[in-house]
């Protein structure tokens, strides 16, 4: 056996997987060789690191984590099946609701505020009499010219 | 909870679904993805990223492989994916740096070669394994990481990679022989 066989077979070797035949031929050339005997150490400490790996564990909350992460992205989800009440609907209920208040506002002044009452009242009055004059004028203005006539 | 009722409680959003998903899976998906990224914190990260397209795709979820078989094809795209994400972020900052250096004058960059003598010795060992494993084609690597960390049969190896078994056992006896090749130059080169 050489030095090239057991550089190849570094794997088998390890997972038993060489017949014993070659097992026993392989464990002999490494006691007459130095060097073999060294990268056969040498691959064996190396490789030793995937079973530590193996028990590497995750931390703790992790878990938790993934949660928040899932929950935020429902809520963006949710978020974006409502366009229509957050762009269309809910301006439209602001302005609604603004308009209600300055007619409930108008008319909480109206009448609570006996001042502006009567000025109120007395442009009503004004505006009634000046529709009388007006009409009262054109009376005359019709009298004259039949009279006239 | 059965895996169709899994399925249909996901698509709907139900907390108990989801719940029972990351209760379930989430050790496997941060484990798988730390034996190919190597750092903890990182495989962790990823995997809220596995399950967040987990979670976005499960409608197009087909039942023609099992689950877990689905999840293990995400974790390790997703993988791939930072891997190769940093080997360009690498690249960059050596030129980066290389430019810098060039401007000074003095050359900083020195290939730092992990040696067996300084004896810190387990991350030494990692490094020089993953060194090895990272130099892999990606077939090669996807293989041997879910053979000999995750100590998966070549059926469900088959199966998450969707090759033959046959294509399995020869892609694992090919990246064996190359690590094989790799480690060997390294240990006579730095002996």
């Amino acid at each position: 056996m050489d030095c090239l066989f057991i550089r190849r077979n570094l794997f088998s070797y390890q997972e038993h997987k060489l017949s014993d035949k070659d097992t026993k031929e392989f464990e002999a050339h490494l006691l007459s060789c130095a060097e073999c005997s060294r990268i056969v150490s040498e691959f064996r400490s190396v490789t030793s690191v995937i079973d530590l790996r193996k028990d590497a564990e995750p931390n703790p909350f992790a878990g938790t984590r993934i949660i928040q992460r899932l929950e935020s992205e429902m809520e963006s989800n949710k978020e974006k099946r409502e366009p229509v009440f957050i762009r269309i609907l809910q301006p439209l209920a602001v302005a609604a609701l603004l308009v209600i208040a300055v007619l409930i506002g108008y008319s909480i002044v109206k009448q609570g505020n006996p001042e502006i009452s009567a000025i109120i009242n007395h442009q009503q009055d004004i505006q009634a009499i000046q529709s009388d004059l007006n009409i009262l004028d054109f009376i005359d203005e019709d009298e004259t010219f039949f009279a006239n006539k | 909870m059965t895996e169709s009722e899994l399925v249909e409680g996901l698509i709907n959003q139900n907390k108990i679904a989801i719940q029972y998903l990351v209760d379930h899976y989430q050790k496997d998906v941060i484990k798988t993805a730390y034996y190919f990224v190597a750092i903890m914190e990182d495989a962790e990260d990823l995997s809220q990223e596995v399950f967040l397209e987990v979670f976005r795709s499960i409608s197009r979820y087909k039942k023609n492989a099992s689950l877990s078989t689905w999840i293990y094809r995400i974790t390790v795209n997703k993988s791939l994916d930072h891997l190769r994400r940093q080997k360009r972020r690498n690249i960059f900052n050596q030129v980066k740096s290389f430019i810098q250096v060039s401007h000074d004058g003095t050359n900083v960059i020195s290939k730092e070669q992990p040696t067996l003598d300084t004896r810190n010795e387990d991350n030494e060992k990692r490094q020089i394994l993953d060194m090895a494993v990272n130099s892999l084609p990606e077939n090669q690597k996807i293989a041997f990481i879910l053979n000999k960390y995750e100590e998966m049969a070549y059926k469900d190896i088959a199966e998450i990679m969707d090759l033959s078994v046959s294509s399995v056992e020869s892609l694992l006896h090919r990246a064996k022989l190359n690590l094989q090749k790799k480690l060997v130059n390294y240990f006579s080169e730095y002996a």
